[in-house]
């Protein structure tokens, strides 16, 4: 009887033990998907890039509001660059990021300029249906305009779309 | 006549004890069944970045640029009007509302809030005594609330 009630203890204690484990393991390894504060951070970058004390800085449009800065010379003026080592599959899809930037002057004919880097295969998610539908697995793209004023005290609405994918290291 | 009593109670004993454990078991796998799946349920991926962002750097960024708007031909913007408290507060939040309405209108439900004790602390004179620059120090953005602004002096 006692080797009967000792073994069964010890199948007690396993299982108690195992279901400890798996529950740690359940709670603590799930992912923290950090993509929504990553693309904040990118976009507050991009705003502090283009504009200060309410003025756009200087280099950035014309009198004529022609936009300056572009695709080409964005990573250099902006001090920012979309490398990922820990995504190394990603360059052969276009990278993790993809940002747009459009400036809307205002005035009797409206003013228009925009660029766009990164990964263009990933605008598609900065739609405003897909903001709005929402998917846990799907990259998470933050779009904000804000108000701006040039040299020439012209009015401007600048609206920044920053996308971050890294789905596979924040979703479970 | 003893020793039977005591054999048949000692194997009631036994069965009773020998329930007791299988019930024990079953209540111990049913707890450890409900905590596990309370663990799954609160391990899945957590999301960070609702309460990351004290305040909106961009809307921060847009009631500045409101501010120096020029007003006038002569150049005046809103901040110096504000200090000199000649600007009412209904045609600042006006102004506000006009402006933030536009952009933000689907996002935020924005009334420009100026607080009256906030300005009027620091008139004019002081401005001209002291040479203070203000600036805006506290910004606090309600999503449909409004956004709040408190004008403070840099000493």
């Amino acid at each position: 009887m006692d080797k009967t009630i000792s073994v069964y203890w010890f199948v007690i204690l396993f299982i108690t033990a195992g279901a400890v484990a798996y529950m740690v393991v359940a709670f603590y390894g799930a992912p923290y998907d950090v993509r929504k504060i990553e693309a904040g951070v990118l976009r507050d970058a991009i705003a502090e890039c283009l504009s200060n004390g309410g003025y756009l800085k200087e280099g950035i449009i014309s009198n004529e509001s022609k936009l300056f800065i572009n695709s080409n010379n964005f990573f250099d003026n902006c001090s920012i660059n979309f490398k990922t080592p820990d995504f190394a599959e990603s360059v052969s899809t276009g990278g993790e990021y993809y940002v747009e930037v459009e400036i809307i002057g205002e005035g009797d004919k409206l003013d228009k300029g925009s660029f766009e880097v990164g990964n263009i295969n990933l605008r598609e998610f900065c739609s405003d249906e897909l903001i709005e539908k929402g998917s846990r697995i799907n990259p998470v793209c933050l779009k904000t305009s804000f108000y701006v004023l040039d040299s020439w005290n012209k009015k401007y609405i600048l609206t920044i779309s920053a996308l971050v994918r890294k789905t596979e290291k924040n979703v479970q | 006549m003893f020793n039977n009593k005591f054999l048949i109670d000692n194997k009631r004993g036994q069965i009773s004890d020998t329930i007791m454990w299988f019930v024990a078991t079953f209540v111990i796998i049913l707890i450890l069944g409900a905590t596990i799946y309370v663990a799954s349920v609160f391990g899945s991926t957590k999301y960070g970045g609702n309460n990351f962002f004290r305040g909106d750097r961009l809307i921060e960024k847009s009631i500045f640029a409101f501010l120096i708007t020029p007003l006038n031909e002569s150049g005046e913007i809103l901040f110096q009007q504000l200090a000199d408290g000649s600007q009412s507060d209904e045609v600042i939040q006006l102004a506000g509302e006009n402006l933030f309405n536009q952009m933000y209108g689907n996002k935020y439900s924005v009334s420009f809030d100026v607080k009256n004790s906030e300005v009027t602390k620091f008139t004019y004179l002081e401005i001209i005594g002291t040479n203070v620059e203000y600036f805006v120090r506290g910004i606090e953005i309600l999503p449909e609330k409004g956004v709040e602004v408190t004008l403070r002096n840099l000493i």
